[in-house]
């Protein structure tokens, strides 16, 4: 049985696809028994399909950093 | 009531991202939408002094740029030359008929309100995400919105996966946390 930090970690990979079938499983396993981890993995994985639904757009770090370069001879 | 303080230092690490969505939404171009926002920090700066401290930093922001959205279209429209009216029946056919009736939109269409929720969704999350500690804010955004592999952000931010997959794990939870009344 793996600890509740092993299956948080899992769940967060699983979020982006990143968990191998075996740790899923491992997973699944475990919330069947943790209800805390269960709760968690519910909630997980509603983050991340309201991430999806908003279409969330950001500026990367560089032109972030291009726009502070611009402001700062304003500030 | 306090009131409110500018920081003009920290606007791009605070609002930008937020700024953006709103902006992407309404101009529908990326680079058009970036730009709206640098001239919001601009004008910011340049009015900083008649900002009154009523309003929160991001609210004065927010308006600041709905009149830049707004002095984009007529900047647009004025290229163009007049704004066009159209009355054909229907820009793709050639059909005609009762076309007032027709057009109307579809009272029962859940669309639009759909577009609208989302919206609101997309800011409540960057509102969040503008708390988190910068690290995570970066790692998150990376991951989660602009959809980096792990390995390139390890390599780009010389953090090992393990790093990488708590400050995940830490944004989320916040996340989780800060969204919790209104979205879950």
């Amino acid at each position: 049985m793996i600890s509740c930090e092993e299956a948080a970690k899992i769940c967060n990979k699983a979020q982006y696809n990143e968990a191998p079938l075996l740790e899923k499983l491992r997973l699944k396993l475990h919330i069947l028994f943790c209800n805390t981890c269960s709760k968690f993995s519910k909630k997980n994985t509603q983050l991340t399909s309201l991430c999806d639904k908003a279409d969330l757009r950001c500026l990367s770090e560089s032109e972030k950093v291009e726009m502070k370069e611009k402001i700062k001879p304003e500030l | 009531m306090t009131t409110n303080l500018l920081h003009p230092d920290k606007w791009v690490d605070l609002y930008a991202d937020y700024l953006f969505n709103y902006a992407v939404a309404r101009v529908s171009d990326a680079e058009t939408a970036k730009d709206l926002v640098q001239e919001t920090f601009f004008a910011g700066l340049k009015s900083a002094k008649n900002y009154k401290g009523d309003a929160t930093e991001r609210t004065w922001l927010i308006a600041i740029l709905k009149r830049k959205v707004i002095d984009h279209y007529r900047k647009i429209n004025s290229k163009k030359g007049k704004a066009e009216v159209r009355i054909n029946y229907s820009s793709n056919s050639d059909s005609d008929g009762d076309w007032l009736e027709e057009q109307v939109a579809d009272p029962f269409s859940t669309l639009e309100n759909d577009f609208i929720e989302n919206e609101e969704l997309g800011l409540a999350i960057q509102e969040c995400i503008s708390k988190l500690p910068k690290k995570q804010s970066l790692v998150f955004n990376m991951k989660t919105i602009q959809g980096v592999s792990t390995e390139d952000i390890c390599k780009e931010l010389g953090i090992n996966p393990s790093n990488l997959w708590v400050m995940v794990h830490r944004a989320r939870t916040a996340l989780m946390g800060c969204l919790n009344e209104n979205w879950f």
